[in-house]
């Protein structure tokens, strides 16, 4: 990672740490190239075929991450679940773009990052069309996206939800019920017409 | 739609999952006078009714013990696991530490190197090359 890098994912996370709710989604960019370098630095160690856990994939760059800029915002529950949510997201976004690039025959088999695994449950949701509704709902409400982030994509539950973003789970129940309606209505195509 | 538009669909929607399905559209159309808003909590509730299980089945679990991920709660020279005492520390990586220790049971006396492996990284490979290195 380049010093210049590194400085700004200091920024970030400082930002953050101070409220900046925005901050988390440039902390994530920052922090994926890296991610994949890990990624792709293990997979070239193992044997065709070999799979690698994303869950060892996220704790192993959160580590780094933490070691390399150290301070108590990476030390807890909250920051961690965020940041993890998150990154699961852009793993399986970008997992779906290079299985869909190979299939079309322009993608580098290379790259694809592979999630076939136990601790990943086979998706009934298309992972494309789900990033692009939570993309239209953040710009509505910002903290629903963190909702369906924590629950769908981390596994959390109501009350752990609520625990890790600091609000009341009965806030959270009345969040994660609207977003996954939304969600549910953009897939069916049925988007809000306002 | 707008933030606040978005938190007025957001409460009524709510509201509305709350009492029975059968009075469901009643009770819309008594605390909501809006048309816009009302067709959009509307459409909510048809979508929630023909599926409320929707993405509750997460697709991916991540592990709870983030302390001793974050090395919070680091395994410490001095403490026992199994039959052994950790004596010192040989080395640290991303997927877990090295120490030397020695057998505590009194069986009989015996010094080996603990490998540990962090929480979240025995995958089977990882456990198949611990037993090849054995």
């Amino acid at each position: 990672m380049s010093q210049e890098s590194r400085d700004d994912i200091t920024r970030l996370l400082h930002d953050w740490a101070g409220g900046d709710q925005a901050a988390l989604a440039r902390l994530v960019e920052a922090v994926y190239p890296e991610l994949r370098r890990i990624a792709a630095r293990q997979f070239r160690g193992e044997r065709p075929g070999h799979t690698l856990q994303p869950t060892a994939l996220i704790n192993e760059a959160y580590l780094r991450l933490a070691r390399q800029h150290p301070g108590k915002e990476w030390q807890d529950r909250t920051h961690f679940f965020a940041v993890a949510a998150r990154v699961v997201r852009a793993v399986l976004v970008d997992h779906a773009r290079a299985r869909q690039a190979v299939k079309r025959g322009s993608g580098d088999a290379s790259v694809e990052l592979t999630l076939v695994n136990a601790s990943v449950a086979p998706t009934p949701v298309d992972v494309l069309d789900l990033d692009t509704a939570l993309q239209a709902l953040e710009a509505m409400d910002p903290d629903q996206v963190r909702i369906v982030e924590l629950r769908y994509f981390a596994g959390l539950s109501i009350d752990e939800t609520a625990e890790a973003i600091g609000t009341s789970p009965s806030s959270v129940m009345r969040g994660w019920l609207t977003a996954k309606t939304y969600i549910r209505r953009h897939l069916d195509g049925d988007i809000a017409r306002l | 739609m707008n933030s606040e538009q978005w938190a007025r669909v957001t409460a009524l929607f709510h509201e509305a999952c709350a009492c029975p399905p059968a009075e469901r559209e009643r009770w819309l159309a008594n605390h909501c006078s809006d048309p816009a808003i009302h067709g959009e909590v509307e459409a909510m509730l048809r979508a929630y009714e023909t599926n409320p299980e929707f993405m509750e089945q997460p697709v991916a679990e991540l592990p709870r013990d983030v302390e001793s991920l974050l090395g919070v709660r680091e395994i410490a020279v001095g403490q026992r696991i199994g039959a052994f005492d950790l004596v010192s520390e040989l080395g640290r990586g991303g997927m877990g530490e090295v120490f030397a220790a020695v057998r505590a049971d009194g069986h009989y006396d015996q010094q080996v190197a603990l490998k540990l492996v962090r929480a979240g990284y025995a995958t089977a490979g990882v456990v198949e090359r611990f037993r090849a290195e054995r």
